[in-house]
């Protein structure tokens, strides 16, 4: 399953936000809040567990296929070391991994398939994203088109086929990153 | 309050968080925070927080999970100021 969310840092550093309880209330829960007020760099913490729920909630859509929802507290998060985490939601249970830089965090469902993952640097759409999405299938820009269905959850169609490749794609402030299952046939 | 001041109001609060401009040309209740303003889920937050200081509400957390459009941020507000 894929599922990925990427902040850019510098954005969200803006407006400090373990400061805020009215915040935290309502994106994190006791356990997550005490985790974060007792690390070294809650600021940078919150982005990781934010991104790890915004990942599992993306790649739980897809699987349960629900209208969007804002609703962070259903997603808890158990952090196993500096890149590995555990998101938990009603039965399912998303592996994570976290990639967290000066400048930005990457979080994306660890799953033993292969994924491809890239994360070009001052792209702000997704059509600035098109030639990495063509490339990394093995295509041209002129023989995909980047969809979304009617949830809002992201696909790639191939033009000549209508075959459907499921794309995760993520985009803050600078970065954008996106995650597609490699398919081995 | 009319409804038609509130969907003003809430227009100025999402306005800093829109990533597509041409969604605010034609704010209205169906108009999609993600969809059509694509507003950062991060960011969605804070419009909520936004949306409590300038009304002077609470939004609770069931409410802010259904908070998806301008016209479900307008019948919030509406449903809490009475």
């Amino acid at each position: 399953m894929i599922g990925n969310d990427i902040i850019d840092l510098e954005l969200a550093f803006k407006i400090e936000k373990s400061s805020i309880p009215r915040f935290l209330d309502k994106v994190f829960l006791a356990g997550e809040q005490e985790y974060i007020q007792s690390s070294k760099d809650p600021e940078r913490e919150i982005w990781r567990l934010w991104s790890m729920k915004e990942s599992a909630y993306k790649a739980q859509q897809r699987v349960q296929r629900f209208e969007r929802r804002l609703n962070p507290l259903h997603f808890e998060c158990m952090l196993i070391d500096d890149r590995h985490g555990m998101v938990f939601s009603e039965e399912n249970k998303w592996k994570i991994i976290s990639d967290v830089h000066q400048s930005h965090i990457h979080s994306f469902i660890s799953d033993p398939r292969q994924h491809i993952h890239m994360m070009p640097k001052k792209s702000r759409n997704s059509k600035d994203l098109l030639p990495a999405i063509a490339s990394a299938i093995a295509m041209k820009i002129q023989e995909i088109s980047l969809e979304k269905d009617g949830f809002g959850i992201p696909f790639i169609r191939l033009l000549d086929s209508n075959r459907i490749i499921p794309i995760s794609l993520s985009h803050h402030g600078n970065f954008s990153a996106f995650v597609i299952p490699l398919i081995n046939s | 309050m009319s409804e038609q001041e509130i969907i003003l109001r809430l227009k100025k609060i999402v306005e800093p968080y829109v990533q597509r401009l041409e969604g605010l040309n034609n704010f209205r209740e169906e108009t999609d925070f993600l969809r059509d303003l694509e507003i950062n889920s991060a960011n969605l937050v804070d419009v909520v927080l936004d949306v409590e200081d300038e009304f002077d509400i609470m939004i609770d957390n069931d409410s802010m999970d259904g908070m998806l459009t301008v016209g479900d941020a307008k019948d919030i507000i509406q449903n809490k100021i009475g």
